[in-house]
């Protein structure tokens, strides 16, 4: 029992892990094939995790309501539209009701009527409600402290003026009317400039430290090093 | 200046701050100011690369957005979508994100629909086909990579993507000549390492203007032909096409609540600034 709970894992991780690498880098047979057979395995083992985490969620909720906690009318309305969008997505889209095609997830459906008239207002109203609060953040907490924060605040007002319709109008004006020896003063240039330059650098210097953290991590977990997927046991 | 004067604005309820962010933002909408729009090499790098495709050219469009970012990416998305249709282009679409289907049929459906009420005989499955949702990210990109239509086998309607006209003479993700990936995460890293680093795709990145400024690093290196990023890139391809959308007559409405910040931030550091020397020279006292 110990080998299956201890070495077999480790043993399934290992063998995976570097058949995994070899598919990457062989492009011949069979090391091709395995790599689009693993992504079917990759996809049956995450539909395992969706019911997991589709009971832990009711489960949450179910004890929300049953021990009467604060807000367990809106777990009600989680239960509730979970069964309906449940309902008329999973039957299948050649039932009809009333000779109608509203079941399924296809266009003209319940579902998709859920998707267009509920879900996507819903998330497009709470996402838009960042841009009030970047504004009221902007106005009470954006100061410039230091010397870091009045060049990022410096920086911002330069983009955020570059990326409208007004700043380059306003460098037009600059180089065409006042002299045209200030188009390095653009804000639309300058915007470019730091899109293109700074941000690049800074971007790259993350993705080579994520690379390099990637790289370090996955072959600690093929050679067994790390053990944290394996449970509190180890 | 006086310091009751500072203490105010500095105190100012943040309600009012919100309604002048709702006002500003309903003025344009109510009288728009037609701003112009000037494109810029990014969002041509996309543009260019689909209008030199020839007619009858395969291109995978992939819808990989939320519900949430739906305002920002639908104008983008239709936009890039027209151009295929006008270039005669045929649209394979796929998605990844699960909540992006209706996202895709929508968009593909109602430029259809706009095509065909121009006496356009668009079919699905001939002129353009949805492939669905597709579980598993990185590991289904792998798999179109080696062979398309068996990572795909069925489209979202169920049909047999074998036998789908469109899909004729497509074997692995290479036959594709670009691959324009409509995005509000980091799945566009993803296309980039199995997508352009294994068969070389050329690819088009469309995204919201927060995911943009992270993939001037791909752009740079050649890995992507250009970025369409926020309502100013789909502004930019709705001039780029020839007509005023979404994207443009919004743009009104952000430029305007750019300078409100811009004016925000300028007045809440003045009146901080004027309230630390004002303290300073108590100090002294």
């Amino acid at each position: 029992m110990d080998f299956f709970k201890r070495k077999f894992p480790l043993i399934v991780v290992f063998v995976c892990g570097l058949m995994m690498i070899v598919a990457y880098y062989v492009p011949h047979k069979p090391f091709n094939q395995f790599q689009g057979e693993a992504s079917n395995w990759y996809m049956i083992i995450s539909a395992f995790a969706l019911v997991l985490a589709f009971t832990s969620l009711m489960r949450s909720h179910y004890l929300k309501i049953r021990e009467g906690k604060l807000g367990w009318g809106y777990s009600m309305v989680m239960f509730l539209a979970l069964i309906v969008t449940m309902v008329v997505g999973v039957l299948p889209y050649d039932m009809t009701i009333h000779n109608k095609h509203l079941l399924g997830t296809r266009s003209g459906t319940i579902y998709m009527w859920i998707f267009d008239y509920v879900n996507t207002p819903a998330a497009a109203t709470v996402f838009s409600l960042l841009a009030f609060y970047i504004a009221s953040a902007a106005y009470r907490a954006f100061r410039v402290r230091t010397i870091d924060a009045t060049i990022m605040l410096i920086t911002a007002m330069i983009l955020m003026m570059g990326r409208v319709p007004w700043g380059e109008m306003f460098s037009e004006f600059m180089t065409k009317k006042i002299s045209p020896y200030l188009v390095f003063l653009r804000l639309d240039t300058l915007t470019s400039f730091f899109l293109n330059y700074p941000t690049v650098a800074a971007r790259r210097a993350v993705y080579i430290g994520i690379a390099l953290a990637t790289v370090s991590t996955s072959l600690r977990v093929i050679l067994g090093v790390e053990r944290t997927y394996m449970g509190s046991d180890e | 200046m006086n310091i009751k004067i500072i203490n105010r604005l500095l105190s100012i309820d943040r309600r009012i701050i919100y309604i002048l962010v709702a006002v500003v933002i309903l003025i344009p909408i109510i009288k728009p100011l037609n701003l112009p729009v000037h494109v810029t090499k990014e969002v041509l790098g996309v543009y260019n690369e689909i209008d030199k495709l020839p007619a009858g050219s395969r291109i995978l469009v992939v819808f990989d957005y939320e519900p949430a970012s739906t305002p920002e990416m639908d104008p983008m998305a239709k936009a890039v979508v027209r151009h295929c249709f006008r270039k005669q282009l045929k649209v394979v679409s796929i998605s990844y994100l699960e909540q992006a289907r209706g996202n895709a049929q929508n968009v593909l459906n109602f430029v259809a629909d706009e095509f065909r009420r121009q006496g356009h005989p668009l079919k699905y499955g001939e002129d353009y086909a949805y492939m669905g949702f597709k579980a598993g990210q990185s590991a289904m990109i792998m798999g179109l990579v080696h062979d398309f239509k068996g990572a795909c086998k069925r489209d979202y309607m169920g049909n047999d993507v074998y036998s789908m006209p469109i899909l004729k003479g497509i074997k692995t993700l290479a036959d594709f000549p670009y691959l324009a990936e409509l995005h509000d995460d980091s799945m566009i890293n993803s296309w980039i390492t199995y997508g352009y680093e294994i068969v070389g795709i050329k690819i088009g990145a469309l995204c919201t203007a927060i995911m943009a400024p992270g993939i001037y690093a791909n752009l740079s290196a050649g890995q992507l032909t250009g970025i369409v990023g926020g309502l100013k890139g789909g502004s930019e391809y709705e001039k780029l096409l020839g007509y005023r959308g979404v994207a443009t007559n919004g743009m009104d409405s952000q430029t305007l609540i750019h300078f409100l910040i811009i004016i925000f931030i300028l007045v809440g550091n003045f009146a901080y600034l004027a309230k630390e020397r004002k303290l300073r020279k108590e100090r002294l006292r």
